[in-house]
């Protein structure tokens, strides 16, 4: 401890330097400075310090007031003034904007239990009654916390809505009686659409009361849409909504919107998006349900090998968009198409391809037929198969359940379901395992510390308790499981943690980046992370995915206990157990024989050229008896370019000169001229942190040759063109949905599990919604 | 004194009597003029409080508000002060309500990529985010006054202001804070 004087002294220079000294102490610190070397040293570094602080420190993220919280206090402030109905958010603060632009209030009062408060509500609808209409609301706010002034009867209208949807037209009489009626009483809701025009004489602050409409979680702060309601105010109420219903009630909930969307009128109780014409800031898919979220990403062209000799990517056993395009057709709708990932609708399926040799992860199967719906071309194929191991003979596994127990996860399709596939699971532990259950979004915390996994009482017990709904602990979460993951790291298994979710993300890191990050450094440290998506409504379809990814685990979804069952029992040691990561793979095309290539599917996996033996380049993981299956379709030389021919000219001898097509290389060694394509695997033991790389694999042209597809290739192709098909995708060929359902019938096969037949009648169900 | 780097705002000198339908262009514009300011900083200063950023958007907002519905008059000098201090007991009160997880921990996560102990995060940290790595090995008051004077440019006595600290106590924690950044800098041991 050095002398008070000194302190004294160091003190005095810190406050010197920051200015905080009076002109009198300023005169007395410099006089000891020009004395002193050593002084100046330290005020030197002392700046320097200061400087590099206020770098950093206003580096660090000012996250702003959401969208709707500016609307709020734009409102209470009196600069927004009008009242609209429908779900689409202002733009901005702007108060310029006023006229004429859709836009919204975003408060709504709950009169219930004596008190009203404002809460946040993006959408709205009431049968029949119409928009314009004068009401008179008591507001009082000391619940709200959001300041509406107490005992204040605000009045407010709302111009006549210049366009209704709703079943009746709107009356556009402006009533002027004022009259607290709560229209949330109706039982059934729809959306209607409004434009509303500013008065010019009165401005006074809008408020409306809404109705609810079903559905969602709200407080995924990830999701940076542009409403982010304020949960707290109607977190009680989310154990209220059924997202799958429409549910009667006195009280407004959350709701998410994209900027511009409009709603259908949709009788069930399901609405989707209609896309707006612009574009949306982060492409992501337009084409929503409620609160779904899916990225568009544009599919993948014809690439010719003169310009792009190597067709790079990673692979992806992720099974969710099939099963989640199954929850939608079966419920009687199309899917949107940027919900349809092709690669993974194709490996949703079980093929009959050769195991793998003794110490290899997988086999790698790669050949090449004529394509069938696109006479002319050809599919080529490569297919993994990951080796297996009897369940009895898998290696010791640290699990961790980390879960969702929002509100909105009471659903019977959410956690209910959650917990019959962790009983699943569970049943399978033994002694040399160990299971742990953390919650968040809810009643949140650690709900069964790391249990060995022959104590099947308390574990089963644990799951049984699981509920969903209580208030929101934002801290708790992420962090929480993987340090319970840590604790219990086993050396020599497999450690994981497995995120079950219906969408929520409030897991206790609410900054995008942090978690991204969190992720991959544990995945780094061998803890990995697998996604599990549950329900609808609320789906995170993008960022699920992501997570999934950089925590070298997969994501699946799970729409049904059929699904629950295929994950958890039928397939679980692919589901625990990745046999190789960062599984990446680079095609070569040959000039000669290919004119041009168009790999179908994995669109998001995409890699550079150089990133193929770049080990620090992440890429998806294999599980253990997981398959993966790519297809390229490809036009054999001379067939490309495509361009139509000239018409012969009529009044003039001579012909037109034919575009010649572009000259091959003539370095290619004589004994690679008839290869159609190079296939080169590279990944990493899920261990290991350098790559290896596998033999080449070599496809011979088929020019000539009277091959045909075989069951599987043809299984897989059919499967490819229906994910063409309900993506809309300028490259489906000439196949109709009839073409498709006759090919994959001859290619059904076996079926032992009937998944085949499932997609069959999918494809049925797809002919009847398209003729709608 | 330096020119701050969140300009203070003054309150407009002719107010009207406050009433919520009257439009009181001035005083509005210029309230929105304070949103906009000040609205990143303080929620940045409340998530550190709270951890959650949605709750510290939430008071950052009633603290807005406060704002405008406070009596005029009463609202004299710059107003950086004030919306740090009614934040920071907003903040508090939330806190110590909802019994949050310990900001330091909250804090822990927030500002280094994952990792467990200080041991373990000091050797993660690249370089350019080394010093609000350190940061949060330093005492809670410490991270505060940091803040607040580098992050938010306020000056002591606006700090002690807004914390309830006498100005001394504001230099010697600062100066405190900054002597341990350097050591631990220096050679990843604490001094004290």
């Amino acid at each position: 401890m050095s002398a008070p004087e000194t302190d004294f002294q160091e003190d005095r220079l810190t406050a010197y330097a920051l200015d905080e000294l009076s002109a009198e102490e300023r005169a007395d610190v410099e006089r000891q400075l020009a004395g002193s070397a050593e002084l100046q040293q330290e005020l030197t570094e002392l700046q320097s310090l200061v400087s590099d602080l206020r770098t950093e420190l206003s580096a660090e993220a000012m996250p702003r007031l959401t969208e709707v919280q500016h609307r709020q206090i734009q409102t209470e402030v009196g600069v927004l003034t009008t009242v609209i109905s429908e779900p689409v958010p202002l733009k901005t603060q702007n108060s310029t904007r006023r006229r004429s632009i859709r836009r919204w209030a975003i408060l709504s009062a709950e009169i219930a239990c004596g008190f009203a408060f404002v809460g946040a509500v993006t959408s709205f609808a009431w049968r029949g009654t119409l928009l314009s209409e004068r009401m008179a609301l008591d507001t009082a706010s000391a619940k709200s916390g959001l300041g509406v002034p107490d005992n204040h009867p605000e009045t407010y209208f709302a111009n006549e809505a210049s366009r209704v949807t709703g079943p009746r037209t709107a009356d556009a009489n402006f009533g002027t009686d004022n009259y607290t009626k709560n229209f949330m009483s109706e039982p059934e809701v729809f959306n209607v659409e409004a434009e509303v025009d500013q008065p010019d004489s009165v401005k006074q602050p809008g408020f409306i009361v809404r109705s609810s409409l079903h559905n969602t979680d709200v407080s995924d702060n990830l999701n940076r849409m542009d409403l982010q309601p304020n949960v707290e105010f109607n977190k009680e109420l989310k154990s209220m909504a059924s997202p799958d219903r429409v549910v009667a009630s006195r009280k407004p909930k959350p709701h998410q919107v994209t900027e511009k969307a409009r709603f259908n009128l949709v009788r069930e109780q399901q609405f989707r998006y209609i896309p707006p014409e612009s574009e949306s800031r982060r492409s992501e898919s337009a084409d929503l349900q409620s609160g779904e979220t899916y990225q568009a990403t544009p599919e993948n062209l014809f690439l010719t090998p003169a310009e792009q000799p190597l067709s790079t990517f990673s692979i992806d056993v992720d099974t969710a968009s099939y099963a989640n395009l199954r929850r939608f057709l079966t419920q009687g709708q199309l899917p949107p198409a940027n919900a349809v990932r092709i690669e993974e609708m194709i490996n949703a399926f079980t093929y009959d391809y050769p195991r793998p040799k003794e110490g290899e992860p997988f086999s790698v199967t790669a050949d090449a037929a004529p394509c069938l719906w696109q006479r002319g071309h050809y599919l080529a194929r490569i297919a993994l198969q990951a080796r297996t191991f009897d369940k009895s003979k898998r290696p010791p596994t640290n699990l961790v359940f980390l879960l969702d127990v929002s509100g909105s996860m009471q659903a019977a399709n959410k956690l209910p379901l959650v917990k019959q596939a962790m009983t699943m699971l569970a049943e399978e532990l033994n002694e040399r395992d160990r299971i742990a259950i953390v919650t968040y979004a809810g009643d949140a915390g650690v709900k069964l510390a790391s249990t060995p996994g022959h104590d099947q009482t308390r574990i089963m017990q644990a799951i049984e308790a699981l509920q969903a709904g209580g208030s929101t602990n934002g801290a708790a979460g992420i962090n929480l499981a993987y340090e319970e993951a840590i604790r219990h790291f086993n050396g020599e298994g497999e450690n994981r943690v497995i995120l079950c979710t219906d969408g929520d993300f409030n897991v206790g890191i609410s900054d995008d980046d942090q978690l991204v990050k969190l992720i991959t450094e544990q995945a780094k440290t061998k803890v990995f992370l697998s996604v599990f998506g549950f329900g609808m409504g609320n789906l995170k379809d993008a960022k699920l995915e992501k997570l999934a990814d950089k925590g070298n685990g997969h994501y699946g979804y799970i729409d049904d206990m059929r699904e629950a069952r295929r994950v958890f029992n039928e397939e679980l040691v692919g589901t625990l157990y990745t046999v190789a990561k960062d599984v990446k793979i680079q095609v070569e095309f040959n000039p000669l024989t290919v004119g041009a290539y168009r790999l179908i599917g994995y669109e998001n996996r995409a890699l550079a050229a150089r990133d193929f033996n770049d080990d620090t380049k992440d890429a998806g993981e294999i599980g253990a008896g997981h398959t993966v299956t790519a297809l390229y379709e490809i036009v054999p030389r001379g067939q490309w370019p495509k361009t139509p021919g000239v018409d012969p000219l009529k009044y003039t001898a001579t012909k037109a000169p034919v575009p010649a097509p572009v000259a091959p290389p003539n370095n290619i060694p004589p004994e690679a001229a008839d290869d159609l394509f190079t296939v080169k695997l590279r990944y990493k033991l899920p261990t290991a942190d350098t790559s290896v790389k596998t033999v080449d694999y070599v496809v011979d042209d088929i020019a000539g040759k009277n091959i045909a597809p075989s069951t599987d290739a043809k299984w897989a192709a059919a499967v490819a063109a229906f994910g063409m098909h309900l993506k809309q995708s300028q490259f489906k060929g000439t196949w109709t949905l009839d073409d498709i359902y006759e090919a994959a019938l001859s290619a059904k096969g076996a079926d032992t599990n009937r998944r085949r037949q499932e997609f069959l009648d999918l494809i049925q169900s797809t002919k009847l919604l398209s003729s709608k | 004194m330096r020119e701050p780097l969140v300009e203070s705002s003054h309150v407009p000198n002719e107010v009207e009597e406050r009433c919520p339908q009257t439009m009181d262009r001035e005083f509005t514009e210029w309230f929105q003029g304070v949103v906009d300011q000040f609205e990143g900083p303080l929620v940045r200063y409340a998530r550190r409080i709270i951890g959650d950023i949605e709750r510290a958007r939430d008071v950052v907002q009633e603290t807005l508000l406060q704002l405008y519905r406070q009596d005029r008059t009463s609202l004299t000098g710059a107003i950086a002060p004030w919306l740090f201090r009614v934040c920071r007991n907003r903040a508090l009160d939330v806190q110590r309500k909802e019994q949050l997880m310990s900001s330091a921990t909250e804090l822990d996560l927030q500002t280094l990529p994952g990792g467990t102990g200080p041991e373990e995060q000091l050797v993660q940290l690249e370089t350019n985010d080394r010093l609000l790595g350190l940061l949060v090995l330093l005492t809670e008051n410490q991270q505060e006054v940091i803040r607040l004077k580098f992050q938010n440019d306020l000056s002591y006595r606006e700090i002690a202001e807004i914390t309830g600290m006498t100005v001394s106590n504001v230099g010697v924690i600062l100066h405190t804070g900054l002597k341990k950044l350097r050591s631990l800098m220096k050679d990843g041991n604490s001094v004290e």
